[in-house]
């Protein structure tokens, strides 16, 4: 059974996270101040979404607002696959 | 003074691009009027020649220019990166005696309501391009006059071994240490260097930035979330021909599996510090680029910061050295007590004497930095030298820890695990059995992709190499290793 990409980009996220809590995304999840993101961790998660779904963002994609909340997250990776999709 | 830096460049390399920021170019020229204008600024709002202001923002082009405005203005540079809480800056003014703070809106996020709940001693201004506007100022504003006429810029250590102390850098600490690096980095004009690390740390002020300031480089830098892929995108873009890096973003650039999509033909050094690197990474990245001078160098903050430094040819020769010491530095081996040791391959604590030592730690008067004589400054480092001069360092005198009666380097037992083909990796942790109290070596050990390895394996290649009393009592395979945010292993739990 497939999992969607929501689901797929949770996963990561958590593994990427510090916590080992029960996290739920019913909410916004902040990714610095909810999971204890710092920089070398930013940079690690989006390192694993670039290989996971064969991304590259480009630098003037790689504002910290895009990646700072899961929800921001979502958006931006699902924009990139329907970008990627499209050429 | 540090400006004469850019004072020099802008009459000699005007029209050259000073600074590249995503896409935007400033030449000598631009720059130089940009601090100039802010010096009058200073002038103009009454600021007390001598305070301490905090620039908090992440690296952009006002920090440079901010930066060299503030030392011609005399007054202390006290960068700080924009990750912490309203809270921790309000104890960091009142501490360091911050009188201003000044910030960049696009890339610092900074609440003046929680600054005024936390009674924040300093004014705020907000920068853009050459002005700067108050955005909020305390009833009565701490300004500071330094005590010490010289005093530049303080600067945090890292705090990987306890509380971050403020450390004391002179104009001509800062300057000798440029000039030197300069001499062995042999930049030219042509040269483009990046830089990602954030400039609050003493190797991007003065190894990076002002190194490639002299030297009417064009450095480069980006307000951007950094990884793997965007330095590879600058790297290519941009033609690099300089890139300085700690060894874990370098590890990660060499395995990212984008790597293989960019141009990385025009870089002609790579320049890394601030952690060792293993003997397997560095022949990965030799291979990987063959055409590259890979330079190491050993330092610290509180040497503003480099000590020695070593290139490919050597580097791949003396296999595990940091090199030799750059100019007008000494490196000594001492005792305990901190009395020199004369004789090479014994392992002391490693002491530095020369004109990048510190001036002190800003409020604490410590001598136990100290080795027999005063210009001595022992850097808490273990290690031993060559018959030929060479450094080589052991480890921090910090991780050593005892078992059974005898002392235990972790590096040491580390350097023998990665060397174990497949292995990327690995930090050895001293566990305390709960009822015993006896330590219990545990080896975190991170492999390459698709390499299998066994803890069987790797406990025999242990035995070749090591007494018994420094094997591992267990391995634990893991996805990574735990860093804190400047990207140091952490070694201890929690």
């Amino acid at each position: 059974m497939s999992i969607s990409l929501k689901e797929s980009l949770q996963q990561i996220v958590l593994n990427n996270s510090k916590t080992s809590e029960l996290v739920r995304f019913d909410h916004d999840i902040n990714l610095p101040t909810d999971l204890g993101f710092d920089s070398i961790m930013l940079m690690k998660l989006i390192t694993d979404i670039e290989n996971e779904y064969d991304l590259v963002f480009d630098i003037e994609e790689l504002e910290f607002e895009r990646f700072c909340s899961f929800d921001a997250l979502l958006h931006t990776v699902q924009s990139k696959i329907q970008r990627k999709g499209e050429s | 003074m540090i400006h004469t830096i850019l004072l020099e460049s802008f009459r000699k390399y005007s029209d050259l691009v000073a600074i590249h920021c995503d896409g935007k170019e400033v030449t000598y020229t631009e720059l130089y009027n940009q601090a100039e204008s802010l010096t009058c600024q200073f002038s103009d709002l009454g600021v007390p020649k001598g305070s301490h202001i905090c620039l908090f923002m992440s690296n952009c082009v006002e920090f440079i220019s901010c930066f060299f405005a503030v030392n011609a203005y005399g007054s202390v540079v006290i960068p700080v990166q924009p990750n912490i809480s309203m809270k921790k800056l309000s104890e960091l003014c009142q501490a360091y005696h911050i009188g201003m703070i000044i910030t960049k809106g696009s890339n610092a996020k900074i609440s003046v309501e929680e600054l005024k709940e936390y009674h924040c001693s300093a004014s705020v201004y907000e920068v853009l391009e050459n002005s700067i506007s108050c955005k909020y100022s305390p009833y009565r504003p701490i300004h500071s006059g330094s005590l010490n006429n010289d005093l530049a810029l303080i600067l945090f250590s890292s705090g990987t071994t306890g509380r971050p102390k403020g450390i004391m850098l002179s104009n001509k600490n800062i300057l000798s240490n440029v000039r030197a690096i300069s001499e062995y980095l042999q930049l030219n004009q042509k040269d483009r260097l990046l830089l990602v690390k954030s400039l609050s740390h003493a190797s991007s002020i003065t190894g990076e930035m002002l190194v490639a300031l002299l030297n009417g480089c064009e450095l480069c830098i980006t307000e951007k979330v950094i990884t793997p892929s965007s330095i590879s995108q600058i790297i290519t873009k941009q033609s690099i021909t300089v890139f300085f890096a700690v060894p874990s973003i370098l590890n990660m650039i060499m395995y990212s599996r984008q790597r293989l999509k960019f141009d990385f033909s025009s870089l002609r050094i790579i320049h890394f510090y601030g952690e060792p690197i293993s003997e397997h990474n560095l022949l990965e990245i030799d291979r990987s680029f063959p055409h590259v001078n890979l330079i190491y160098s050993y330092g610290l903050t509180e040497a503003s910061p480099r000590v020695t430094y070593i290139p490919k040819e050597e580097l791949l020769r003396k296999r595990g050295s940091s090199g030799k010491p750059i100019r007008d530095v000494q490196v000594r081996i001492m005792d305990e007590e901190g009395k020199i040791r004369e004789q090479v391959h014994v392992t002391g604590l490693i002491g530095v004497e020369g004109p990048g030592v510190m001036l002190g730690y800003y409020n604490v008067n410590s001598t136990d930095q100290r080795g027999d004589r005063a210009s001595l400054l022992i850097t808490g480092d273990l290690g031993y030298m060559d018959e030929e001069g060479y450094l080589y360092v052991v480890g921090r005198k910090d991780n050593m820890f005892t078992y059974m009666g005898k002392n235990i380097h972790p590096e040491e037992i580390e350097k023998i695990i990665t060397a174990y083909p497949g292995i990327k990796e690995s930090v050895l942790k001293a566990e305390e059995r709960n009822q015993t109290g006896a330590i219990r070596m545990v080896a975190e050990v991170v492999c390459e992709n698709r390499t299998e390895v066994t803890k069987i394996e790797l406990i025999n290649h242990c035995k070749i190499y090591l007494e018994d009393y420094k094997i591992p009592h267990e391995i634990v395979f893991v996805d990574e290793l735990e860093r804190n945010p400047n990207g140091k292993i952490l070694r201890k739990k929690g």
